[in-house]
């Protein structure tokens, strides 16, 4: 059990790293913007073109 | 899905071969005017270029793309390409200016005008990046802004604005200064949400090993290992995240105004340092978790409000566009420039063309036109301005080109000093007690003081479990649910009347909307529509139409309101034959044969033509009732009497008398002429003594402010006349289509163009109000049950970390199941 001591301090080590990177991406404004991101994808491909009749 | 399939095959059957009912670019129905070389139909020059523009590109696939779920904008043919030489000179574009980022690389952000949907987005980057020298454009749909990157050497804003054009977009520079300080607010919460949710989590873990390790049974010494690390994390969360609590309760304690922050500060820092001396010690209870999650809750409520109320405050800016305004100087040479209308200085000579409104105040030294001066007076009725006369900054220029002698810029103008007085207004209002604050600082001082007697009370039979149960309550009766259910209630409500098109920019407003008090209507363009328009007629109706076809030929609002009467009623307008030289007063022309004159009781004198007196009785019954007679004479026989009127809103009686019965005196605070405004008063059922007449802006501030110093006073206008006073009340409403000013300083901006949203506006107050009572009342039950057991010392750690979510969620779950401000306009049908 004496493991805890290492492994309970290099868990949330780990996670702090998630962390830092969710910060940055905070602070570069990558949460700014919320409703064009989501729509620009759907918009990459060329849409499909049906046939007419 | 319905929908977009009929849209891919418009979209296909319109490439495939000319449709003579649809534009092919812009999609609305359109007897075809322009026809390209391949045999395609569009409505008008500009969509043909704008087709062009498209398919040279290669991007057609953006017809496939658009959903034609609105209408597909206003078609406007393309400026000249000269016409945005401008957006080469910093000085135009102000905030937007470019700035160099790398070697010869621009970057700049640009308002964009013409957005609808995600399609124009992917035109308008997939365009740009076509463009040699461009080498990033990015289009935000939420604040319709375009980021773009380019080359100096190779290409220029003006070139890339041009092109823009010719695809249908109006590009122009920012004013946003706003925006980024709600921003960098936005994104210092979110952070600190993160970091509290991380920190949450990871003590929840080891609070988990902990309550199991009670089952199970554990090593002390990894108890004691486990305790440590969960409160170290606990006490990152309440210093780190939870800081601004604590900076809210010192600003609290330093005012002297108990508010919400205080017994939040009061229990984390308290649950800290004795957790914080129980882990190191090893011994009592650590309440690691219960901390953590609180902070993190605590912080998620206030992200909400915070979320909501910038959203609702964007969707008020997109709406104003608050672009810098610009004037056109004329140099001693006679060459003509754009400038910032800041940049100019009295002495200056500029032109205004055509409906612009005029930027400064001043004196015309060349042209004669009509000005229309509602915007400070109030006064519906365009006047006439030659050579010579005064202008003031914020008249429309409504009849030609006039060329104007600078005397006052800016803050010196009399339209500078009125938004001068907003600021003084705004800052000379007693600051509002919210209700969360004053519940909360009764709440402080009972808590304390039950912690204090319990501290007394285990005192002598023991020290130590005084101490313990004491905390224990404090922590318990921490108000989470009260602080989170109050921002959810406004936050929610703010949500639900923006989806109705009501803007509240301050959610503090709802508070003060909830008990009746004095509300001030402004009437041109608020009661009333703020336009002329044909009120009755008397006589054979059928001469209206000759009578069209004169003043089709007429720039003035009367001949406007006439026309626009006969197209309502679907009429066709035949052509003048023959149409004599204007005088004032009135004109006169030969339509289908027959002679016809229309105009003032003095215009037919002069043209010999005889009033009886029946005609003439009638003319001053209309205009008692505030209307503007029009006399139409056929052959020298008077044969039609047009009243015209600036018409009340259909609703605005209803809305009126329903707010009445809601408790509310309603008042009338006009610049027109205190006859027109009695006269409206009485048909609104206002008392006489509230319809107040040729108010200045000035006067409307000083009434406002006197009567707010019995009860809640609200202002409801749309004019630059009534910006200061929307200030100045309690509430300011500001209505639609009314001068940027008025909005600017109003806390709320009803959308809709319809009263009824004031009174959806106050019913939801009070329905928010009662919401926000009633969860603290079971919040409250909550908490005095936890109180009265960590009073008795029943509470353990255990007790305490099942509590505290199980009374948040019951909060939360109320305020999202509850009605309030859904039911939009279904009340107005009982008031009136």
């Amino acid at each position: 059990m004496s493991v805890l001591y290492v492994a309970l301090p290099i868990a949330i080590l780990m996670g702090a790293s998630a962390l830092a990177a969710c910060l940055y991406c905070i602070h570069h404004g990558q949460f700014d913007d919320m409703d064009t991101p989501p729509l620009r994808m759907l918009n990459e491909d060329p849409p499909v073109r049906t046939r007419r009749q | 899905m319905m929908a977009v399939t009929m849209e891919r095959q418009q979209a296909c059957s319109t490439t495939a071969g000319a449709d003579a009912r649809r534009c092919l670019h812009c999609g609305e129905p359109c007897t075809v005017v322009v026809v390209d070389e391949r045999g395609n139909g569009f409505c008008c020059a500009g969509c043909q270029g704008a087709y062009a523009v498209i398919s040279g590109l290669g991007l057609q696939d953006f017809y496939a793309l658009r959903q034609h779920s609105r209408r597909w904008g206003e078609c406007q043919p393309p400026q000249p390409s000269d016409a945005y030489e401008p957006f080469d000179s910093p000085e135009f574009l102000g905030n937007s200016a470019p700035r160099m980022i790398g070697d010869g690389v621009c970057e700049s952000r640009l308002g964009v005008a013409g957005l609808h949907c995600s399609a124009c987005a992917w035109l308008i980057e997939n365009a740009l990046r076509r463009v040699p020298g461009i080498l990033a454009a990015e289009v935000n749909l939420r604040r319709h802004t375009l980021t773009v990157q380019w080359e100096s050497s190779r290409t220029t804003l003006s070139h890339l604005a041009c092109l823009l054009d010719r695809l249908g977009y109006s590009l122009h520079p920012l004013n946003d200064q706003r925006w980024q300080e709600l921003d960098r607010e936005g994104r210092r919460l979110l952070a600190h949400i993160a970091m509290a949710g991380f920190l949450a989590a990871n003590a929840m873990w080891i609070a988990v090993a902990l309550y199991a390790a009670d089952f199970t049974g554990i090593d002390p010494r990894h108890r004691y290992f486990l305790n440590l690390a969960g409160m170290a994390l606990a006490a990152a969360a309440v210093w780190w995240p939870g800081r601004r609590f604590l900076v809210g309760a010192v600003a609290a304690l330093r005012t002297g105004t108990p508010h919400m922050d205080l017994p939040i500060a009061v229990g984390l820092s308290m649950g800290t340092v004795v957790g914080g001396v129980h882990a190191v010690r090893g011994e009592g209870a650590v309440y690691f978790d219960s901390l953590s999650s609180l902070v993190f809750l605590l912080l998620l409520g206030r992200w909400l409000q915070h979320h909501q109320q910038q959203r609702t405050s964007q969707a008020i800016d997109l709406l104003l566009r608050l672009t810098p305004m610009h004037a056109t100087v004329i140099r001693t040479d006679g060459t003509r420039r754009q400038v910032l209308a800041d940049r100019l200085a009295p002495g200056d000579r500029i032109c205004v063309l055509p409906d612009q409104s005029i930027p400064v105040d001043g004196r015309i030294v060349a042209g004669q036109s009509e000005v229309d001066r509602s915007l400070m007076t109030g006064e519906s009725d365009p006047v006439v301005v030659q050579e010579g006369d005064r202008v003031s900054a914020g008249e429309i220029n409504l009849g030609h080109e006039i060329e104007v002698h600078v005397e006052a810029v800016g803050q010196q103008t009399r339209v500078g000093q009125i938004l001068q007085s907003i600021d003084a207004a705004a800052s000379q209002r007693a600051p509002i007690v919210l209700l969360a604050d004053r519940m909360g600082g009764i709440f402080v001082l009972t808590v304390l003081a039950l912690a204090a007697a319990t501290l007394v009370y285990w005192w002598n039979e023991d020290r130590h479990a005084a101490v313990e149960h004491a905390t224990a309550l404090l922590i318990v009766a921490c108000p989470c649910a009260l602080a989170l259910a109050t921002p959810l209630a406004l936050a929610l409500a703010v949500g639900r009347a923006a989806r109705g098109r009501l803007f509240i920019r301050d959610a503090n407003v709802l508070q003060q909307l909830c008990r009746p008090g004095q509300m001030w209507f402004d009437k041109t363009g608020t009661l009333t529509r703020g336009k002329r328009r044909v009120a009755r007629m008397e006589g054979a109706i059928q001469w209206l139409v000759p009578t069209a076809a004169l003043q089709q030929h007429c720039q003035h609002t009367v001949a406007a309101a006439i026309v626009e009467e006969v197209r309502r009623r679907g009429w066709a307008i035949p052509a003048v034959e023959r149409l004599e030289p204007k005088q004032p007063g009135g004109m006169a022309g030969t339509v289908s044969g027959l002679r016809i004159a229309c105009g003032s009781r003095e215009y037919l004198l002069s043209q010999g033509i005889d009033l009886d007196d029946r005609w003439q009785e009638r003319a001053e019954r209309f205009v008692d009732e505030g209307m503007s007679p029009v006399y139409v004479a056929v052959e020298g026989k008077i044969e039609l009497l047009i009243g015209l009127a600036d018409a009340l809103r259909p609703e605005a009686r209803d809305v009126v008398i329903a707010l009445q019965q809601r408790g509310w005196q309603v008042g009338i605070l006009s610049g027109d002429h205190p006859r027109i405004v009695h006269q409206v008063a009485r048909r609104m059922q206002i008392d006489p003594h509230h319809a107040l007449g040729a108010a200045t802006p000035e006067d409307k501030v000083e009434i406002v402010r006197r009567s707010s110093s019995m009860h809640t006073v609200v202002m409801v206008g749309d004019g630059a006349n009534d910006a200061a006073a929307l200030a100045a009340a309690d509430v300011g409403i500001a209505v639609r289509g009314g001068a940027q000013a008025s909005l600017v300083a109003a806390p709320v901006y009803v959308g809709t163009d319809d009263l009824r949203s004031i009174l959806f506006l106050i019913d939801g107050a009070r329905a928010t109000h009662r919401l926000i009572y009633r969860t603290f009342g079971i919040a409250l039950g909550y908490n005095a049950l936890a109180i009265a057991l960590a009073f008795i010392g029943w509470i353990t750690p255990l007790v305490a970390a099942l509590m505290m979510p199980l009374s948040s969620l019951s909060v939360v779950g109320g305020t999202i199941l509850s009605r309030h401000f859904r039911s939009t306009f279904q009340l107005v049908q009982g008031g009136g």
